[in-house]
């Protein structure tokens, strides 16, 4: 269980510049569940990502997996339990090493490394095994640089690395937002495959409506910092795009309810 | 596809080159229906630079047929030559396809079916038309549901009443076994002719509704309503003689009351949208708990939706209102004063369909509204309201085109409220 507590963040406080990015976050997501987050630009989406993943140390509030408090730990140290894609398809990979080696450093990530052969014939057997289940036919260029494949391959092989040794946790930030839509697509259905498959409890920033819709098992909208609905168990099953969608309306016509309105509506509303 | 359009009295005839297909087909449908809401029920397509015709386009065609003969219009394909009338005639449709000898006929269809006109007016680039439908016609208005106004809701403010296809009303309420089953879904409704539409107070969007049919008459648990009862005395007809022109909902109040020389008044209207402004419940009273300030601002947030800009554009709503002029028979807190016609009170509410025809002279009310909802959602539910804010105002409602049944009111008894 992943359980985030009265999470707050304030970037420049007391400034002209500051801005509440997290006011109070509370969010349970149960062991095996995937959620995505969608919410407006600034709602606070990859602001709530990167402080689970420990990019920045909050304000106020706690992050807790199963019950551990990880809300002081630096982000290396979370690396342990939380394997992370990124948007960008060349963050997650060093691209001078080939495939092999990329996927070797994930296989050790949060342990001790010592001086032995990291790429063992049994290991890169196992590689191998594991990524021909892509069915991209990169099990054969294991030795090529992965800086020379595409950028759907690249995020899958990141997707499958960060989800090596079955995190606690993977976050995943609009990990499709930058590819092709055709690759984009293969990436997301891989996502699903995966997070079923390994049983994984999963966090997905998204501006896709149709992702949002289709992929996750539970579904939390932000804005201005706040979780402001939920979709999850039958609302979930029966929400589609056109919902969101109205859902999205809803607060921008919120945000149009302001004071003189409100005058209008007690004078007019019996 | 390159589409003509041509005037030839009462017929519209439609000149339609290219592909009639999957990819053509809602656009051509769009097309139709732009003139169709000009006011033109008899429409033919010519179909002789037509060269392909699939079942995309046949469906597209069957739906223009079947919207037109619902509101007594005619339609008819004229010209079909080759694969088109081929695919036609061997689709069982060669019912659709007419002689173009009729094209010069000189009588102009239509006509007979028009009632005549009792007064017709142009003002403001708007002609109306109004028929008298029952001199000694009148309306009595019932008030039901206790509800006082941004407070919890009481057991007692509660009631049930039915609405058969004689009722027509507005309110808040809901369906349910009791008024406690109720209680979380209260949200504004409107009825007219067996018809009832209402958006349920938890946060939806979509109004849900009920029809009556066959011995099933929708009932509604009310906290506050008004409904009608009776004849109307008159039907106006607007619509705009110049491009651009719309009918504001004060300026259709005041041609009621001046229709129906009275002071108090009913209305329910079927009428195509130029824009509308409102309010509605986002979430139940019900639910409203003694600590709660629902009239308070920010609070007012979490329990109202405001409609941010002038919405439904080129949808239908079936409008229903009860106005009146000062003194006025209702008590204060069930009409408001309009912004724009301070000595006018009025409450409304309207339900927003997608754009049906509406035939043509004098049409009944139920079956219009029947055809309203046949294959039909509704879009969404508002209590109209006027924006009168200086510069930032979006002003009030307007309607392009539309028929008001309407009819003096007498006022059964006083509301306790």
């Amino acid at each position: 269980m992943i359980s985030i507590r009265n999470l707050k963040k304030t970037f420049f406080p007391d400034t002209p510049n500051e801005v509440r990015a997290l006011r109070g976050i509370d969010l349970d997501i149960p062991d095996g569940c995937f959620t995505a987050v969608i919410g407006s630009n600034g709602s606070g989406k990859s602001t709530l990502l990167n402080a689970v993943a420990g990019t920045f140390f909050p304000d106020q509030g706690k992050v807790l997996i199963d019950g551990q408090d990880i809300t002081g730990w630096p982000e290396h140290r979370r690396a342990r339990l939380i394997g992370r894609v990124f948007q960008n398809p060349f963050a997650g990979t060093a691209a001078d090493m080939t495939i092999a080696e990329n996927i070797v450093m994930a296989m050790r990530r949060g342990c001790r490394r010592g001086l032995g052969l990291a790429l063992r014939p049994s290991v890169r057997d196992a590689i191998a095994d594991r990524i021909r289940s892509l069915n991209m036919g990169l099990e054969d260029r294991l030795g090529n640089p992965i800086g020379t494949l595409s950028g759907g391959q690249r995020q899958a092989l990141t997707l499958l690395m960060a989800t090596w040794l079955r995190p606690r946790l993977l976050l995943l930030d609009e990990h499709t937002a930058a590819l092709d839509p055709k690759s984009a697509a293969q990436v997301a259905e891989l996502t699903l495959d995966i997070i079923r498959r390994e049983k994984l409890t999963a966090l997905m920033v998204t501006h896709s409506m149709q992702q949002a819709v289709q992929l996750p098992d539970h579904i939390i909208m932000m804005h201005k910092g706040q979780i402001v609905r939920q979709f999850g168990g039958q609302e979930k099953a029966r929400v589609r795009v056109p919902d969101l969608l109205s859902a999205f309306d809803q607060l921008r016509r919120r945000e149009q309810l302001d004071e003189t309105v409100a005058d209008i509506i007690r004078s007019q509303y019996r | 596809m390159q589409i003509e359009t041509k005037i030839a009295g009462e017929r519209a005839i439609l000149s339609v080159s290219g592909r009639l297909d999957a990819s053509w087909a809602e656009h051509f449908h769009g097309t139709v229906q732009e003139t169709i809401r000009d006011g033109h029920h008899h429409v033919r397509i010519d179909a002789s630079g037509l060269d392909y015709l699939s079942s995309a386009g046949i469906r597209s065609l069957l739906r223009i047929q079947r919207e037109l003969t619902a509101v007594k219009g005619s339609f008819g394909i004229i010209r079909a030559a080759g694969f088109v009338a081929d695919t036609l005639r061997l689709s069982g449709l060669e019912q659709l396809m007419v002689d173009t000898a009729e094209l010069s006929d000189a009588e102009t269809p239509g006509h007979a079916d028009r009632a005549p006109v009792d007064a017709v007016q142009s003002v403001g680039g708007i002609r109306f038309e109004t028929h008298l439908l029952a001199a000694q016609g009148k309306i009595t208005a019932r008030s039901a549901g206790r509800w006082n106004t941004w407070s919890p809701v009481l057991k007692v403010d509660a009631e049930e009443i039915s609405f058969p296809k004689t009722v027509f009303g507005l309110g808040i309420g809901a369906p349910g076994n009791d008024a406690d089953a109720a209680r979380t879904r209260f949200g504004e409704f409107v009825a007219a002719a067996g018809h009832v539409a209402w958006l349920p107070g938890d946060g939806s969007d979509t109004p849900d509704y009920l029809e009556q049919a066959e011995r099933f008459v929708p009932r509604l648990h009310v906290i506050q309503s008004l409904t009608g009862e009776g004849d109307f005395s008159h039907l106006i007809r607007f619509s705009p003689e110049e491009k651009g022109a719309c009918l504001n909902l004060s300026d259709l109040f005041l041609r009621i009351l001046q229709t129906t020389r009275s002071n108090a008044a009913a209305m329910v209207g079927l009428a195509e949208v130029e824009g509308l402004v409102g309010t509605a419940l986002s979430r139940s009273p019900g639910l409203i708990q003694p600590s709660d300030r629902p009239s308070d601002f920010p609070e007012m947030r979490n329990w109202l939706s405001f409609s941010g800009e002038r919405i439904h554009r080129q949808a239908q709503a079936l409008v229903v209102a009860f106005l009146s002029r000062d003194p006025s028979p209702f008590p204060a807190s069930q009409l408001s004063p309009l912004a724009s016609q301070p000595e006018l009170r009025a409450h409304a509410h309207a339900v927003i369909l997608p754009y049906r025809p509406l035939q043509q002279g004098v049409p009944a009310l139920e079956p219009a509204v029947r055809s309203l909802f046949e294959d039909n959602e509704p879009a969404g539910l508002l209590h109209l309201i006027e924006d009168g804010r200086p510069a930032v105002g979006l002003g009030q409602s307007a309607f392009i085109r539309g028929a008001c049944w309407c009819a003096p009111l007498h006022v059964e008894k006083e509301p306790t409220v």
